[in-house]
């Protein structure tokens, strides 16, 4: 500051600090909100993107759409476009090949029917079931002695194209491997303990979101 | 003692001219603030307080309410020689110590993975899956009993008073539960150990209770 130092003018206003630091004090709001998102920036990685949060409600008997871009691990997205309906959920009549239930558990079979665009990819899906208290579990494919489909949400025998693994694609792909039909069931089985009273079926890609199929009561 | 500035006739008056003192003076201020922030923030050793892990205590046989699951230890047993599922019999100059471990997971899906032995001795012993101790329970469904060991090689010294931590995330323990399994272990138990070789089985993960010897 090298302003020259001269008397001051008697005729003067003196201007309050307000004043003076108006353009501040406009500023520091919109800079305190700029230093909260750039430090926040973890906040969607670590921690809102880590849990099922958002969504997509499916009334007992409905039918739910389903939308979602998902990474695809090269940078880029792929986009998820399948309609879903859940055809039961009951006690399983007959156990996957070579299962044997723990004591204390049953096996809980899932029925659905999807379709979706036979080219699309729809590797990478997650199929749970929830209780009244939001208890979560999950599809194992390889456990309690059974193999099952690993992919819960296609059928096994015709499971349609995956994610692009570049270069790899040409010597991986099949042209043997019949394309999957536009609409499709499957059915899995689930284990839970005894006591359990299964009131949603969850289905997703990417965490945060998710179709939730809640269950004829 | 604020002055108008009179070299900004058009816009007149924004500009306070300070002298040099109160330059100075402000500028001390501002040290002397930061002076003591320091002092109040270094003072109180909040940092590993706040990050630290909510340690739960139990001893052997006695179930323990953690965020994630319902976790109990059964008797502690050792031998100079473990017998692994996956690997041919391993000897020690030491002792391998293995604790049967009873999981019941909560609210979801729980893959349980940090072990570590806090030993008699004042030291921390980890449970490294890669080396020659190992905990490996696996994602275990909810209300379903997991059943896993934790076998861990020490020194015999080690095991009088030593303490298992069972947590969930094998690489962060902060700011979760942690629990802290007194093993009751003896000197009288860890001379007869180190000096045991009949191999101690080391059973795999499963869904079934391990069969009573």
């Amino acid at each position: 500051m090298s302003t020259p130092s001269v008397p001051p003018a008697p005729e003067a206003p003196v201007v309050g600090w307000w004043r003076r630091n108006r353009w501040a004090l406009v500023t520091l709001p919109v800079a305190l909100a700029l230093a909260l998102v750039a430090s926040g920036d973890r906040v969607r990685t670590l921690w809102w993107e880590q849990d099922l949060r958002r969504p997509t409600t499916v009334a007992a008997g409905g039918t739910g759409d389903f939308h979602q871009r998902v990474y695809d691990g090269l940078g880029g997205t792929l986009p998820i476009d399948v309609q879903v309906h859940l055809d039961g959920v009951d006690d399983a009549t007959t156990l996957p090949d070579q299962m044997e239930l723990p004591d204390g558990t049953r096996a809980v079979q899932v029925d659905l029917t999807l379709s979706a665009n036979p080219d699309s990819v729809l590797s990478g899906c997650v199929l749970a079931v929830r209780d009244a208290t939001g208890t979560r579990y999950d599809y194992v494919s390889n456990a309690w002695g059974a193999f099952q489909a690993v992919i819960p949400c296609v059928p096994e025998d015709t499971p349609g194209p995956r994610a692009s693994l570049g270069d790899l694609d040409e010597k991986l792909s099949d042209p043997e491997t019949a394309p999957r039909p536009a609409t499709w069931s499957v059915s899995r089985v689930v284990v839970v303990p005894e006591e359990t009273e299964v009131t949603e079926v969850v289905l997703w890609w990417q965490k945060p979101q998710y179709l939730l199929l809640e269950v004829p009561g | 003692m604020s002055v108008p500035d009179p070299t900004a006739p058009v816009v007149p008056a924004t500009r306070v001219r300070r002298s040099r003192g109160q330059t100075v003076g402000a500028a001390a201020a501002v040290l002397a603030a930061l002076a003591v922030g320091h002092v109040v923030v270094s003072a109180f050793p909040v940092d590993d307080r706040v990050s630290a892990p909510f340690v739960r205590p139990t001893v052997v046989g006695e179930t323990v309410e953690l965020r994630y699951a319902r976790l109990t230890a059964g008797e502690p047993t050792g031998s100079t020689v473990v017998s692994p599922v996956a690997s041919s019999l391993l000897s020690t100059p030491g002792v391998f110590l293995t604790v049967p471990l009873t999981i019941v997971a909560s609210g979801q899906p729980r893959l349980i993975s940090f072990a570590e032995l806090l030993g008699g001795d004042g030291r921390t012993y980890t449970v490294f899956t890669s080396g020659r101790s190992s905990f490996l329970a696996g994602t275990a469904q909810p209300g379903v009993p997991r059943y896993a060991t934790v076998s861990v090689e020490v020194p015999p010294e080690a095991l009088p008073g030593a303490h298992l931590r069972i947590g969930l995330n094998q690489e962060d323990q902060r700011a979760d539960d942690l629990a802290d399994i007194d093993l009751g272990i003896t000197q009288a138990d860890a001379d007869a150990w180190a000096a045991d070789d009949t191999p101690v089985p080391v059973p795999p993960r499963s869904d079934e209770p391990p069969e009573q010897p």
